[in-house]
């Protein structure tokens, strides 16, 4: 069974389309990236999957099931924004999630967190933009989900920071285990990509192996963006 | 999961409200201080009786701030923790939004209450000789009644506060199916369903003074003086925390609606 299916969706918001039709299947086990300029429809196809958006047309399942309860308890979701409270501290933060997330290993967070030389009792509205978003790293990839949602993981971060963050990532996900990670940080991630999806002002001009698209044309992931996405 | 949220939201909402509950403590206790010094000769001037004056003032807010706050946390909180950014973390837990919405409600109607004591633990600073058979000796003792009276307006109250932040909600989920100015659409909705509860509430008393036995009070409807004026009370009392509450019940039921069909986190 697919981890996630999207069929025909559309969404629009006034007369703005911001997806158009689009079908999506991703399989188990996969690491996914997400490519498209600003506006081409990233981020609402991310809240769609997380039942923070509803669809004009079209069903959202994952792992057969519409987005609600049990997904919310396979999918671990990073939002491209500070979603924490900023007055909890990052030891609130992570009961919190131990709490919600029956999957959540409190001892791993604890782990990371000392990598990043974040403090357990830093309130998360003392900390930089940049640490806020290691802390909601952390706290998303210590759970043990089958399906992580990851919206622009690296953007706040220095690019020195960028290969410890995808390296945290890929240590820290199960492989059963799917990664949708949308970015337009191409070069950074391109080396872990197993699939792609190219999303064109609403439409899915790509979806295929990245392996295979390399090989094929000869260029790398991040070339064939550029060419595709050339103004 | 009910209690775990509830914890959180609690907290959250404790978090904004306890400095204003140390201040209903102790300006009070000043207030006692500046009546325990006014008579000596040196306070005996009209500079400090402005002073005081101007504490009494700011005492009288703190009391209007008690009950007027734990109403605008809530309602804060709520926006922010639903509709901003942190909604992306409230509304992706594995939480039904049914419960996410009732706990919220209630944690606004336990800090009411904890305002409540304080407002009351603040007058009984105040006034040494204050106290709940004083409060209430206004009441007549009937066939002792009273206490069931009382716990009868506790409970208006609350259904009150309860259709107000329910209320609140359902407007604020009114104005996020906007793509733009959803502050100013959620202001609109609300005063939208005021004026509809209000025209409602026309209707109902109007339906109640058609029935109502006139004659009995046709000397003027001076609650609670009759037998017959203090079961008219005790009805219209327990109708109007009926109505609260099922209107309450009604945009709890239709927010969470909402939220469940056309959340719109854009």
């Amino acid at each position: 069974m697919s981890i996630l299916e999207l069929k025909n969706i559309t969404k629009k918001f006034g007369s703005k389309v911001a997806l158009d039709s689009i079908h999506v299947t991703l399989q188990p086990g996969k690491i996914v990236g997400l490519l498209g300029t600003n506006g081409s429809g990233k981020t609402t196809m991310i809240k769609l999957i997380n039942d923070l958006l509803t669809p004009d047309q079209g069903t959202v399942q994952i792992n057969g099931k519409k987005p609600g309860i049990d997904t919310k308890k396979i999918v671990s979701y990073l939002p491209e924004r500070s979603y924490l409270d900023p007055g909890m501290t990052v030891k609130e933060a992570l009961r919190l999630f131990s709490d919600f997330y029956a999957d959540f290993d409190r001892k791993k967070a604890e782990g990371l967190l000392q990598e990043f030389s974040i403090s357990l009792d830093s309130r998360i509205k003392t900390l930089s933009k940049g640490t806020r978003e290691k802390v909601q790293l952390v706290l998303v990839m210590s759970r043990k989900a089958k399906l992580f949602v990851l919206d622009e993981p690296m953007a706040g971060v220095d690019p020195a920071a960028r290969d410890h963050i995808l390296d945290t990532i890929l240590s820290s996900y199960d492989e059963e285990a799917t990664i949708l990670i949308s970015t337009h940080l191409i070069a950074d991630v391109e080396r872990v990509l197993d699939e792609v999806i190219f999303l064109d002002h609403g439409k899915i001009t790509r979806q295929e192996d990245a392996d295979e698209l390399r090989i094929r044309t000869g260029k790398s992931i991040d070339q064939i963006f550029r060419e595709d996405f050339r103004c | 999961m009910l209690g775990l949220r509830l914890k959180y939201d609690c907290k959250a909402l404790f978090r904004m409200v306890w400095p204003l509950y140390i201040v209903g403590i102790v300006l009070p206790i000043g207030i006692r201080l500046f009546h325990w010094i006014q008579d000596l000769p040196l306070f005996d001037s009209f500079v400090f009786e402005m002073i005081s004056l101007m504490y009494g003032g700011i005492y009288f807010f703190s009391l209007v701030a008690l009950v007027i706050w734990p109403i605008v946390v809530t309602v804060r909180d709520f926006f922010n923790t639903m509709l901003k950014d942190e909604g992306y973390l409230t509304n992706t837990l594995p939480v039904s939004r049914n419960i996410l919405f009732l706990s919220k409600e209630l944690a606004g109607l336990i800090i009411f209450c904890l305002s409540g004591l304080v407002l009351m633990l603040s007058l009984w600073i105040l006034s040494s000789d204050f106290s709940f058979e004083v409060m209430f000796a206004g009441l007549p003792i009937q066939d002792g009644r009273t206490i069931g009276f009382i716990i009868l307006m506790v409970l208006m109250i609350l259904a009150s506060f309860y259709q107000s932040i329910t209320m609140f909600f359902l407007s604020m989920m009114l104005g996020q199916l906007h793509r733009l100015h959803k502050g100013l659409f959620s202001v609109v909705y609300y005063f939208v369903i005021s004026f509809g509860l209000q025209i409602l509430a026309l209707i109902l008393l109007m339906i109640f003074a058609y029935f109502v036995d006139n004659f009995h009070l046709e000397q003027g409807f001076t609650l609670f003086v009759t037998s017959y004026e203090w079961v008219v009370g005790m009805m219209l009392v327990g109708a109007l925390t009926i109505y609260n509450f099922v209107l309450g019940g009604i945009f709890h039921s239709v927010g969470v609606w909402i939220s469940n069909h056309k959340l719109n986190l854009e």
